[in-house]
């Protein structure tokens, strides 16, 4: 998959990843990696820029065999981003099948 | 590589980053190496073959800021190839720039905030009485004055511009480390950048601009259709000439000594001297204009002085573009005795012919100042902001240590011509000095100094034991006829030419 088509969705694909449960930063690599092959340098400027538009909040959590984890949470802000982002894909999914299809939309 | 060696040259890689947010992304790959070792039992060479090496994450981390990855270079490009060829060239370029266009570009923009000050004048000038044809012409010269602003600012941007410039391929050239850092900051200054920032500002920047264009287009074709009105009305208009005499006879009989104490805002003064026993002022005028003359016989002191009116919108001012001035003379007697000569004008011209005094004092803002033919037995200080200052044929009565003929100005040029002071001073922002015939190779004066500016200083004839030009820009020479040596000698310029033949 071209890395500039990946580039677009990789905010959704990642709040959509931290909606589903509280992750930590190489889980969430983890996770997309396994559906579309990402740099991971790529995740960690967009995990900072969601928190920094308080669409997900951080915190430490503890874990039995070894040192506490920086774990992503949503917040209400970033439910209804998300849920905006998913709209708009949707929408552009059918104007692009339509296009590559070659139909005509009116 | 272990996993510090790989967290510092990551850090290394993003050194352009602010440090709390490189700190955040190394915390992001540090957790990453615990994911690694203690939760999956991977050694640490085994993670870091996972991962991509630093630079390339850099790349992709600072083009996820929006910065592009020509400031990261790796190490080898940055502090290899440094180019004989760029830098002898970046070398030459440098003359070019420091020496003249840099300091030409400030030079300029600061004449041109300078000149903004005689706004206050002009517009004091103007608002008087009013008149709906002043009313245009205060329009018309307010925008004019803004136009005058914001090139001012364009030109000085412009200076910002070429240092940075400059400073960036010197930093490029010579690979010098953090400069994408020194980049990112520069951009920030300048003119057009704090514009950038300040909304609001720069909203009124083009309020101005665009009112500016209006009030000229208005108010110039207002005073266009009105041309004629305005010119007719205050050329029929008469010369009013005032005389006031005093004799003063007996005191030029006793010996007793005068001073003059002349203070105005919009007239020209003459000051001459004549056979006869009546000091005598003629004021010429068109409207009276706060004009008052006290002869105090008491103290023997001639007051005079005039106001110009707060009133809105003077028509004076515009009088000027189309008549002769006002002005005032005063005509001393030859036998007077004078001891203080103190005169201050706003924009008047100052002039004084064949008098005698004590000390000599005389500061304007936009007139000129001509002295001729004078004997003078104290200290002189001539001050103008931006008119001209010539002095001839003056003469010093007293060699006292005190007695400096000072002359000061900052837009103005200087000419001084067989003014036979011991110690001359002369201060200049960007005018050009002539200085001619002072002293003689046998009896040289103590000292001629000048402190120039941006414009040229030129000596001829000029025997002084001990002389000290410096200048910014501007060029200097000095030229003697006869063989002589100046104790002192002291020619300084940062970068003009120097040219003389005193060794």
């Amino acid at each position: 998959m071209s890395t500039q088509l990946k580039k677009g969705v990789l905010e959704m694909v990642v709040l959509s990843r931290i909606n589903e449960k509280d992750r930590y930063g190489y889980d969430i690599y983890q996770e997309i990696d396994y559906y579309m092959v990402i740099s991971e340098s790529t995740i960690y400027p967009i995990l900072r820029k969601l928190v920094k538009e308080n669409l997900c909040e951080t915190y430490l959590k503890e874990s039995k065999n070894g040192p506490p984890r920086k774990y992503f949470r949503i917040t209400k802000k970033g439910k209804i981003k998300l849920e905006e982002l998913i709209e708009d894909f949707k929408k552009f999914n059918k104007v692009v099948n339509r296009m590559i299809r070659g139909e005509r939309y009116e | 590589m272990n996993k510090v060696d790989f967290l510092r040259k990551l850090n290394q890689a993003l050194g352009i980053l602010e440090p709390n947010e490189r700190k955040e992304i190394l915390d992001f790959y540090e957790e990453r190496f615990y994911s690694g070792t203690v939760y999956e039992n991977k050694s640490e060479a085994e993670v870091i073959s996972e991962l991509e090496s630093p630079d390339v994450i850099a790349r992709n981390v600072l083009s996820e800021y929006g910065i592009n990855s020509k400031y990261v270079k790796t190490k080898e490009e940055r502090y290899e190839h440094v180019s004989v060829f760029r830098v002898v060239l970046l070398l030459m370029f440098d003359m070019f720039i420091l020496t003249w266009l840099a300091p030409s570009l400030l030079a300029v923009s600061f004449s041109l905030f300078a000149s903004l000050i005689s706004y206050i004048p002009t517009a004091m000038a103007i608002l008087g009485e009013f008149g709906s044809n002043a009313t245009y012409i205060f329009m018309f010269v307010t925008a004019i004055y803004i136009f005058l602003l914001l090139f001012a600012m364009v030109v000085f941007d412009l200076f910002v511009f070429v240092c940075k410039k400059t400073v960036l391929w010197h930093m490029n050239v010579f690979k010098i480390r953090g400069r994408a850092k020194v980049a990112k900051k520069m951009h920030r200054v300048g003119v057009e950048p704090w514009f950038r920032r300040h909304k609001k500002a720069s909203g009124f920047r083009k309020f101005l601009f665009v009112g500016a264009i209006v009030a000229v287009i208005f108010s110039g074709y207002q005073i266009y259709k009105d041309d004629a009105g305005i010119i007719s009305e205050y050329q029929n208009q008469t010369l009013i000439t005032d005389e006031y005499t005093l004799d003063v006879s007996s005191d030029i009989e006793n010996l007793v000594s005068w001073n003059l104490d002349v203070d105005y805002d919009d007239l020209d003064v003459e000051i001459v001297a004549i056979n006869g026993d009546f000091i005598k002022v003629t004021h010429n005028y068109y409207e009276k204009n706060q004009f008052s003359l006290l002869f105090n016989e008491e103290s023997n002191l001639l007051k005079t002085s005039n106001k110009v009116k707060f009133d809105l919108f003077n028509i004076d001012f515009f009088k000027y573009l189309f008549m002769d001035r006002q002005n005032v003379v005063i005509e001393v007697p030859k036998e007077l005795l004078i001891n203080i000569v103190d005169v201050e004008t706003a924009i008047g011209n100052v002039e004084m012919l064949a008098i005698n005094t004590g000390t000599l004092d005389v500061i304007t803002a936009t007139g000129r100042i001509t002295l001729d033919t004078m004997e003078i037995s104290g200290k002189v200080d001539l001050n103008v902001a931006t008119g001209n200052i010539k002095a001839t044929n003056i003469e010093s009565t007293n060699s006292d240590a005190t007695v400096i003929f000072s002359v000061t100005t900052s837009t103005g040029n200087i000419y001084l011509n067989n003014v036979e002071f011991l110690r001359i001073n002369v201060n200049v922002e960007t005018g050009r000095v002539t200085i001619k015939d002072i002293g003689s190779a046998t009896s040289p004066v103590t000292y001629v100094n000048t402190s120039g500016g941006t414009g040229s200083v030129n000596y001829e004839e000029v025997y002084s034991e001990a002389v000290t030009i410096t200048a910014s820009t501007g060029s200097i020479s000095y030229y003697n006829d006869d063989e002589f040596t100046p104790t002192t000698l002291v020619l300084n310029t940062n970068t003009g030419h120097i040219d003389q033949n005193i060794n």
